[in-house]
């Protein structure tokens, strides 16, 4: 059975779950005799009366939602349809001393099973080794692919900063209008992850990372060439350095997924995959542009 | 004496007085009509993981099985927070967001949280099969109100798609930490014989102890996969494989490359994984085919379907077309439609294993073409937009109300038309990640409707059956996990089975919900409905339903004649008067029901569209009620 509140299990001869106990008529899973609660967090006086009802008094119902969802009767659950019907009989029961409806339902869930590699045996492992994702969790690597791809993604923003004032072309402006989104919503994803982490924020504006400027970074004399440009000159540059710049996010996740431990964890798979595919589909559309703006080459 | 046995009287009135209150708020089930989204039900629910204020109409919650233990995480049991979407902390971002809605692919598959996420649904017999990031449940369903959990087992490694064909058991595996050994431990080496990405396949011959007997590896894994049934080739069932995730390198498994295809024409790119799986002999499940269903057939470029980026001023950021999300067969017609990030596309899919491509589409609404569904005669099909991966906010009401929907297809001559969008009319929070997502038809003779999981949005019932104009009939709700922080939840997927809908919540654990008679739905369509028995449902290998000649079924489509005024009065009385004679096995119930299906055929004549087809099909349902009196 679910906990009532406040972590409350009153049912500890199954496996617990985690759900909800309150939002339906939680007559859930099969009723089940509470036998031992656990409190995992401090009681309130729900808490306490939640036990008293299964421990102490004879007879007690709980309700959720002013529905009934268990009564327990000498400790012992009984299904709350019955039990409208049989109360008054049960009253006289208690009155006479009677143990009514003493017949035990122990039910508990099966085993948790772990398959082995096609044609070896399946075997039976703990609740705890099924949860166990320690090994699995994000890595030194992890960290710091977040941390430097927060500062690269900085950097074409700052590329697309200098747009507005520097081309002619619209559909540079879309261009730059895409990247400023994706990235900026992108940047706030990885800062939140590295927080959720406890791991230190870097400097946005931080080009280099381990001593060395990350891949597909441009130099200050490039940023400095891209800033001095204005017209065609300019979308021609901006679309080869920011190719160049999505380029090496890829050498980024590729070299992320080629060290050993990384990439593991869920959500870092997810990121980098999607870094991946995202830049890599950007990259196919500039050189697309990049093409275009050649033909009108004198 | 006498006072003893009073005082114990008392005493037992008091004790079973002790009645306990938790102060869970109550099921909203209102009867209100407007289409107003601020008088909606939905709107305002109270959060909670376990707590939530619930909204239901035209349906109920008849039971929630929290997920057990080994699925949750004890110090997390509701999943992780993902970032908020608002309030850039970092000045290099612009102050206001772009009212344009943000790109689809960046944000796709945030997935946080997810080790533990329940995900998709097969049926067989009485047995549910719910897949999980971490491996799957099996639950007896006998009892609806009381399903029993048969099995656990856990085999991590995302996102745990389940198919299920006779002993045969089907999953999709894709992360990086899938192992071919089942292991939670990983896997350390970036290239490593350990690693699994792929198709699993179990024997459940034991179904309390299922036992892997093939691993099949992919070069993308299996983000989702479909099973493929041919009417012609009993012997084996088939795959399709749909492998979103990043290719892996070529010294983890052979061949494996993500070239761009002008560098490498054997790209693990722009195509899907068959899979063959000889039924006596699973072990031998091996890649049969790797079509190029995207190629142009001019060119014989196998990149030839949409290549990414919006459509134009004010237009959605599309994906490009380069895998498949999600294909759902429908063998009955020797079709598929393909939901393939960046097209719809349509299948002829008569030899399984090569697949040819007849028709495809583009929409300037969608982001990520995600999932398909066809109506039961194959004359429609609904694609799924899964704008912003599944984990972000997309039904708040500042929402554009065609992004992150559904999308209704005609299929005329074997093309693709558009007809209409389809979203949850229910305005969601920012804490509640909502987009479109899984759902199956629900067997009503005469219409189509389809039931649907929106995540957060919770469940949606709609009538289709006028392309044009999808309708909502049912829906049920809860409110967001948390007031303050995204926690990725939700229903997965919503599919009908045998009269009940089970519905997996990514945190919550599996909902068994009905259909309750209402305006939109009678009580003869439900029992039609509920009176077809499957004895296995596959939700992406869509079977076509056929209605058997029963009272149930007749008084169904009774009921949509006199719903549209498509029937004359005293036709109807003879009709319903005919049913009730061979209900009670009249001796001249037989000439009754063949006299009064002889005249509705005659006025099939001068109806049009669905009720012409419905007085046909009422009277071909009187006619076969008439032969099974005899």
């Amino acid at each position: 059975m679910p906990p009532l509140r406040g972590g409350v299990s009153v049912d500890r001869s199954a496996r617990p779950s985690a759900g909800p106990a309150s939002a339906t008529p939680a007559r859930a899973p099969a009723p089940r005799i509470p036998r031992l609660i656990s409190w995992p967090s401090a009681p309130g006086p729900r808490q306490v009366a939640a036990r008293l009802c299964v421990t102490v008094l004879p007879i007690c119902e709980i309700r959720v939602n002013s529905r009934p969802v268990k009564t327990v009767l000498y400790g012992h659950n009984i299904e709350t349809t019955v039990t409208r019907r049989l109360i008054p009989v049960v009253l006289i029961g208690v009155v006479g001393g009677s143990a009514a409806c003493r017949t035990p339902n122990v039910q508990s869930g099966p085993p948790i099973i772990q398959p082995g590699a096609p044609g070896q045996p399946s075997k039976v492992i703990t609740a705890e080794k099924a949860v166990d994702l320690s090994q699995v969790q994000h890595t030194e690597a992890d960290v710091q692919f977040m941390q430097g791809m927060i500062g690269h993604h900085s950097q074409a923003l700052e590329m697309t900063e200098l747009l507005s004032t520097r081309t002619n072309s619209d559909d540079m402006r879309k261009l730059a209008a895409r990247i400023d989104a994706s990235q900026a919503d992108e940047i706030r994803m990885m800062q939140e992850w590295l927080k959720r982490r406890g791991q230190p924020l870097p400097d946005p504006h931080a080009h280099h990372h381990g001593g060395k400027l990350m891949p597909g970074m441009l130099t200050a004399e490039e940023m400095g060439r891209l800033a001095a440009a204005r017209g065609p000159e300019f979308d021609r540059l901006f679309l080869e350095l920011m190719i160049k710049h999505h380029e090496g996010a890829l050498v980024m996740v590729k070299e992320l997924f080629a060290t050993a431990g990384a990439g593991q964890e869920s959500e870092i798979f997810a990121f980098a995959s999607d870094v991946d595919s995202d830049q890599r589909m950007e990259i196919d559309r500039m050189s697309g542009m990049l093409a275009k703006s050649k033909e009108f080459e004198p | 004496m006498r006072s003893v046995v009073a005082k114990g009287l008392l005493f037992a009135v008091l004790l079973a007085s002790a009645v306990i209150v938790a102060d869970a708020q109550h099921a909203t089930n209102g009867n209100h009509n407007g289409s107003d989204p601020r008088s909606d039900p939905r709107v305002g629910l109270k959060p909670g993981l376990k707590d939530a204020g619930q909204a239901a109409r035209n349906m109920e919650l008849i039971a929630n099985f929290p997920k057990p233990e080994g699925f949750f995480d004890p110090k997390e049991p509701a999943g992780v927070p993902s970032g908020p979407e608002e309030e850039p902390k970092d000045p290099k971002v612009p102050e206001k967001e772009p009212e344009e809605p943000k790109p689809g692919t960046p944000e796709a598959r945030r997935a946080a949280g997810l080790n533990f996420a329940n995900s998709d649904l097969a049926f067989s017999g009485n047995h549910l099969f719910v897949g999980n990031f971490n491996g799957f449940n099996i639950y007896d369903i006998k009892n609806p109100k009381k399903l029993k959990l048969v099995t656990s087992v856990v085999c991590p490694g995302g996102q745990g798609d389940l198919s299920v064909h006779g002993n045969i058991l089907v999953m999709s595996v894709e992360q990086t930490r899938g192992r071919v050994d089942c292991g939670t431990q990983g896997v350390e080496a970036p290239v490593s014989p350990d690693r699994f990405r792929g198709v699993r396949v179990f024997d459940i011959s034991d179904i309390k102890k299922p036992k892997q007997v093939a691993a099949v590896q992919t070069c993308r894994g299996s983000h989702t996969h479909t099973l493929v049934t041919n009417p012609k080739d009993t012997a084996n069932i088939y795959v399709y494989g749909s492998g979103t995730g990043s290719v892996r390198a070529a010294d983890e498994l052979n061949g494996c490359s993500k070239a761009d295809p002008k560098e490498d024409a054997n790209t693990a790119l722009f195509s899907i994984d068959v899979i063959q799986i000889p039924i006596a002999a699973p072990e031998k499940a091996k890649i049969v085919n790797r079509p190029r269903i995207f190629a142009d057939p001019k060119t014989g470029d196998i990149a030839g379907l949409w290549r990414g980026g919006d459509h134009g001023p004010g237009t959605q950021k599309t994906s490009e077309t380069n895998r498949c999300h999600d294909i759902t067969v429908f063998p009955a017609l020797g079709l598929a439609a393909g939901a393939c990030s960046g097209n719809g596309i349509l299948l002829d899919i008569s030899d399984p294993v090569n697949p040819v491509r007849l028709d495809q589409v583009e929409d300037k609404s969608f982001a990520f073409w995600h999932s398909a569904t066809f109506n039961n005669d194959g004359t429609k099909v609904i694609f799924t937009d899964e704008w912003g991966g599944g984990t972000r906010p997309r039904c708040r009401s500042t929402d554009q109300a065609n992004w992150g929907a559904n999308a209704i297809f005609d299929i005329v001559d074997k093309k693709l038309r558009f007809a209409s969008y389809y979203k949850l009319p229910a305005p969601q929070t920012d804490t509640e990640n909502c987009v479109a997502h899984n759902g199956s038809l629900i067997p009503v003779p005469g219409r189509d409707i389809m039931v649907q999981g929106w995540y957060q949005g919770g469940v949606s019932v709609f009538d289709f059956t006028d392309s044009t104009k999808p309708v909502e009939i049912a829906f049920f709700d809860r409110g967001p996990i948390s007031a303050t922080d995204l926690i990725t939840g939700g229903h997965w997927s919503t599919y009908w089975y045998n009269g009940n809908i089970y519905g997996t919540e990514i945190a919550r654990g599996v909902d068994v919900l009905r259909l309750k008679p209402s305006e939109y739905l009678t009580e003869n369509e439900l029992a039609a409905a509920t009176e077809l028995q499957e004895k296995v449902f596959n939700a992406q290998d869509q079977p076509m339903v056929e209605w058997p000649a029963s009272s149930a079924v007749a008084r169904a489509y009774l009921d949509q004649l006199t719903r549209n005024k498509a029937i004359q009065p005293d036709r109807a009385e003879a009709v319903k008067t005919a049913i009730e004679q061979a209900d009670k096995r009249k001796k001249e119930a037989g000439p009754q029901l063949e006299t009064v299906a002889g005249q509705l055929e005659g006025d099939a004549g001068s109806a049009t569209g669905s009720d012409a087809a419905r007085l046909k099909a009422l009277a071909a349902t009187l006619k076969g009620r008439a032969s099974s009196l005899r």
